[in-house]
């Protein structure tokens, strides 16, 4: 690779991300409007462009012409920074997502780079809480802290209970173990009962929750939670610094879903392939068509996730500092561990037994689904008995 | 005014002599004479020793203080405090003890001791006429600013509201440290540091302009100091500056959600001490707005409440079904929020025609679904139940000696409800249940206010079937033969009613003239109030809105 | 080393070099830590450019993103106060750079004894997988990696133990129970 084309990957990578970003933080700014107003029984904003598409545009548009407000008892260069950090490292995170063939970055070890960054993002939160120098924007703060710490442990251990399968995928078929492309690449077979979310359902509940709390989102939005502590570390924060913080919470949002629908949801990989009957459908062969349907479905599955995150949202109350905690800790953190384990071992005893009737990744997924079975048995009758 | 305007009781019932024996000779130096308040004995007793007498009766069963109550009489003030037994049977079930202090030298010993409910009722008793009580734990003004210059409720009350408005927002400002210093607290053998914060008055949880001065230490509560009359209106100074015709739209804006039991409790005060008997169909026409009231108030509660905890969905529910009910308050008196709706001896305007069969009879078989999906939302949700169940257990001891009433009291176990105890209207003809909660935690006092709604709309059902019954007889009956210029005989007064919030009660003292010559509220919002201070200690600060959400309190009536 | 890669690493190391000495200097412990992070990220960027990607993101992930975020905690949550500046103070300057000069020596004649102070033209490593680190970390190393992780268990109980004096008081009486 030379220096030119360095140059030129390096200023087409943002461009991607940037693409991205620009198309579907709107979409779900307005998605998440409409949403929520139909479960209020509400109509929702129906007036800028074609049923309200525009009014994401409208809101940037006020946002960015609103007076910008530093107070003068702040930390004046952690204050700025603040709304920037919060909003980069969700971004970065974007450029090793597979949407189909486009991606920014198809870095080996896409995996762990998100896991790095999303670590990175609790510095916009804990900053901003800080710096503005307000009382309740610190207790949002520190809340922050402890929660995205708290939860990526959950969330990285899921990840790793998908990626022991996937390594074992990338053995035999090639492949880095820790790319999200291979991760996309085992899910293939017949239609979604390949995908990875059957096969490791207690890992896809656990990030699934874990996603909901990295991105102090409710239930789980403590660290702004309005009715006690206003609104949290951005109360301070006005115009387009304002605007930043939003932005950056449905970019996490993109990333961690789309972080989900590779690992779990087959990625790009169409529902109806390997499925004789809708074969016809496969349309991997049709010219255009077979460059668009890998995106079409990605953003689809993508959209699913934000829609589920959107109901939780207007449906739930909000959980306790404390709760919450012994959530991540207690729940979250043992079942993931225990899960790594038990996966390890299926999946050892799965390549034992390799060619014997199935193949090992048949044999690990037979005993995953035992095993979830049994512990679900094992619960009622706990439950039934007490 | 120098006469006391009582009436002399005529033929004191057993019990009331048998009570008056065991007084005089319990206590033979304190106990003056025996008198009467409304329907209520009343004892005079000597100021120095009304602890003591205080005391032997919250013995004898008289476990709540529902009122402490001042009166300007020239050359003494009088003290009346208003007893009442919530966990006993007492006879008579409720009495009044009053004192009388010099002007000049307005001080009697506090009651603190026996009921803690005197705390706030004598704080408010010394800011606004001025009685000081000795051994009071925090004496301070709670309606109106610290610098405040004189007791407003005094007859001669007379300021320089130019310079003394001044030198308040002067001090106001002026005043860097609003929520106090942090400081630090020693406890587990390490040293922490307390934050001080200020919650509200801009707050969102706060239901209006409340302030609650908070030392926190970590995630938990270690003081509160509620702060209230950023909202206070002088409600009880315009009643007797208005004549009593025109102090009804004022008594709208003392609960706002609650108008027509606002209403209710002036008119039928006035109407007492009138001995004015009202027509069969007011009385009906009567409940029905007042039932429909208070499923519209409760409606709020649930809503808000789950705003508190942060679930945005159900606030736009209950809203949309709250709507319903205004548009019917709306179609009688044209008002959604402000009925100005009852009139002394009836009300306003007589039902629209078919308002019973196209309004809410519908409005009945309406409700009911609406409530099971609340209930899915909200009651059945895993996350409210662990965020309401076992939070802010409140025994029922700790509410009757706070002078609680109304659902937080009965969440506590106590089945005490006016309309039970002190029928009005024709609540004594109809059939309802007291929900009673079991712990006194949060989800009680939520689950109260919703198994409240459904009595109400059983009872609604009792009164449309007397409307379907008597419509065309009595169409048209809607006031009682009432004077052009209304003005009650001298006398005083008690009556009460139950609101969403609990007793609103009005001691109503007339002198013979147009106005009213006290009117004093008691306001069951800011009585509620009064434990929070002691409930929240120890809390986490989410649990703290938890709480403040399930005392569903109204600051316009907090703050008088 | 081609040029690009020459230009970004004077880049990486200047930062580096900045955020190191600002975390020295800065006035606020707050600001330290933001500028050890810069430090970290840096010292990550650098990583990259050795093609040992692992180590980076490993460096960002552990360091920056849970070290840090636990530092920035706990003096978000003692409420530290704007400390003296170290560097103020006249003797503790001397005594700082001297330490800083002894420890630098120290580093270069410990290389300079492995003769590996200066790499050779195309000393880089060929890009490896992170399952050859998995397998060395488990495999070879594997004893050493779990003492390693026991030590830094008990020094958490340790540390679990001192910071809660009920637990510390009921060791005690225990103990005292147990020597009766």
């Amino acid at each position: 690779m030379g220096f030119w084309e360095g140059l030129w990957r390096m200023a087409l990578a943002p461009l991607v991300v940037l693409m991205v970003v620009l198309t579907t933080v709107p979409l779900w700014i307005w998605l998440e409007r409409r949403v929520c107003a139909r479960i209020q029984q509400r109509i929702g904003p129906n007036r800028v462009g074609v049923m309200g598409l525009l009014q994401p545009m409208a809101d940037a548009a006020k946002l960015i012409f609103k007076e910008d407000i530093t107070p003068a008892h702040v930390d004046r260069v952690v204050y700025l920074l603040a709304p920037i950090i919060a909003l980069v490292p969700s971004m970065a995170a974007l450029a090793v997502i597979p949407f189909g063939d486009l991606q920014a970055a198809d870095v080996n070890i896409g995996v762990l780079w998100i896991l790095a960054l999303s670590s990175l993002a609790v510095y916009g939160v804990v900053l901003a809480g800080w710096a503005s120098n307000n009382k309740w924007s610190m207790m949002g703060g520190i809340r922050s802290a402890a929660q995205m710490v708290s939860y990526e442990l959950g969330m990285s251990l899921a990840i790793i209970a998908v990626l022991l399968t996937t390594s074992v995928y990338a053995a035999s078929h090639g492949g880095h173990a820790l790319s999200l492309r291979t991760a996309v690449n085992s899910q293939q077979g017949v239609g979604p009962l390949a995908w990875n979310f059957i096969w490791h359902l207690p890992a896809f509940v656990v990030f699934i929750i874990a996603a909901v709390a990295e991105s102090n989102r409710a239930p789980f939005d403590l660290p702004e939670a309005e009715q006690e502590l206003v609104a949290g570390f951005h109360t301070e924060y006005s115009s387009f610094r304002f605007a930043m913080f939003y932005m950056g919470e449905y970019v996490h949002m993109t990333t961690l879903s789309a972080v989900c629908t590779c690992l779990f949801f087959g990625g790009w990989l169409s529902p109806f392939a390997g499925i004789p009957l809708l074969a016809r459908l496969n349309v991997s062969t049709v010219p255009v068509l077979m460059y668009l349907a890998p995106l079409f479905w990605f953003f689809l599955k993508v959209t699913l996730f934000i829609f589920l995150y959107i109901w939780l949202r207007w449906t739930l109350p909000r959980m306790r500092w404390d709760q919450l905690m012994a959530l991540g800790w207690v729940v979250l953190l043992p079942a993931a561990l225990v899960w790594v384990a038990v996966v390890t071992v299926l999946a050892g005893a799965g390549k034992v037994v390799d060619g014997f009737v199935f193949s090992g990744d048949g044999w690990f997924r037979l005993l995953s689904l035992l095993a979830v079975a049994a512990a679900y048995l094992i619960y009622r009758r706990r439950r039934g008995s007490s | 005014m120098s006469e006391t305007p009582t009436e002399q009781v005529q033929s004191p019932s057993a019990a009331v002599a048998q009570l008056d024996a065991s007084l005089r000779a319990a206590c033979p130096d304190d106990v003056l004479e025996l008198s009467s308040l409304g329907d209520s004995p009343a004892w005079t007793i000597v100021p120095a020793a009304i602890a003591r007498v205080g005391a032997r009766l919250r013995q004898a069963g008289y476990d709540h203080l529902e009122l402490v109550s001042t009166v300007d009489r020239g050359e003494q003030i009088e003290i009346v405090y208003l007893l009442d037994s919530m966990l006993h049977r007492t006879d008579p079930r409720r009495l009044a003890l009053r004192c009388v202090v010099p002007r000049e030298a307005a001080s009697l010993p506090t009651l603190c001791g026996v009921w803690r409910a005197a705390d706030w009722f004598e704080r408010e008793a010394f800011d606004l006429m001025g009685v000081t009580f000795t051994g009071h734990p925090d004496p301070r003004r709670i309606l109106l600013p610290d610098q405040w210059q004189g007791h407003p409720l005094r007859k001669d009350y007379e300021y320089d509201s130019d310079t003394m408005v001044q030198e308040i927002l002067d001090a106001e400002l002026n005043n860097d440290d609003l929520a106090g210093t942090d400081g630090h607290a020693e406890h587990d053998g390490m040293v922490t540091e307390d934050l001080a914060v200020n919650m509200g008055p801009q707050h969102p949880s706060t239901h209006g302009v409340l302030r609650l001065r908070l030392r926190l230490d970590g995630e938990y509560v270690r003081e509160c100091d509620p702060d209230i009359g950023f909202l206070h209106r002088a409600f009880e100074k315009l009643g007797e500056l208005k004549t009593f015709t025109n102090g009804i739209p004022l008594t709208d804006r003392w609960d706002y959600l609650n108008a027509m039991g606002n209403n209710m409790v002036h008119c039928q005060a006035v109407e007492a001490a009138m001995s004015l008997e009202v027509p069969e169909r007011v009385h009906w026409t009567r409940m029905l707005v007042l039932e429909l009231n208070r499923v519209a108030s409760h409606l709020v509660f649930i809503g808000t409440y789950g705003l508190d905890l942060g679930a945005g969905t159900p606030f736009l529910f209950t809203f949309r079904d709250r709507e319903r009910i205004l548009d019917m308050f709306e179609l009688l008196c044209g008002a959604r929020l402000t009925y100005n709706y009852l009139r002394i001896g009836g009300v306003a305007a007589d039902l629209p025609r078919n308002f019973i069969a196209d309004r809410v009879r519908p409005f009945l078989a309406y409700l009911p679904d609406r409530l099971a999906e609340i209930d899915q939302l909200l009651t059945g949700n895993q996350i409210f139940l662990e965020r309401t169940k076992g939070v802010g257990i409140w025994p029922a001891e700790l509410c009757v000696s706070y002078g609680l009433t109304g659902p937080l009291l009965r969440a506590s176990g106590v089945a005490r409800d006016v309309r039970r105890v002190y029928p009005y209207a024709r609540y004594d003809q109809c059939e309802f249940d007291i929900p009673v909660g079991e712990n006194g935690d949060c989800y009680d006092r939520y689950i109260v206010r919703v198994a409240e709604i459904r009595q109400s709309l059983r009872l609604l059902d009792q009164i449309c079937a007397w409307f379907e019954a008597n419509e065309e007889t009595t169409r048209g009956q809607i006031s009682a033969k009432v004077p052009r210029v209304i003005k009650p005989p001298a006398g005083e007064v008690y009556t009460c009613v139950e609101t969403p919030r609990g007793e609103l009660g009005l001691h109503l003292v007339c002198d013979g003239g147009e106005n009213p010559y006290r009117y004093k509220i008691r306001r069951p919002s800011f009585v509620n109030l009064g434990l929070f201070g002691e409930v929240a200690r120890d809390q986490k600060v989410a649990d703290l809105i938890a709480i403040l959400g399930t005392t569903d309190i109204v600051m316009g009536e907090v703050d008088g | 080393m081609s040029v690009g890669s020459l230009i970004a690493f004077c880049i990486l190391a200047l930062v580096a070099i900045f955020g190191a000495f600002r975390m020295l200097t800065s006035h606020h412990p707050v600001h330290s830590a933001l500028y050890l992070v810069l430090n970290f990220c840096a010292t990550a960027g650098i990583y990259l450019l050795l093609t040992a990607p692992f180590i980076a993101i490993v460096q960002i992930a552990v360091y920056a993103g849970a070290i840090m975020v636990l530092f920035l905690f706990i003096m978000m949550y003692l409420n530290l106060g704007f400390t003296r500046d170290i560097l103020d103070d006249k003797r503790r300057r001397w005594v700082t750079l001297v330490a800083a000069v002894l420890l630098g020596a120290l580093i270069w004649m410990g290389a300079a004894l492995h003769g590996a102070v200066t790499l050779p033209a195309n000393a880089l490593p060929p890009p490896y997988k992170v399952e050859e680190i998995g397998m060395v970390l488990f495999g070879t190393y594997a004893l050493p990696f779990e003492v390693a992780s026991i030590l830094l268990l008990v020094a958490m109980m340790g540390a679990v133990v001192i910071a809660r004096p009920q637990l510390r008081a009921e060791s005690d009486t225990k103990k005292e129970a147990a020597q009766r």
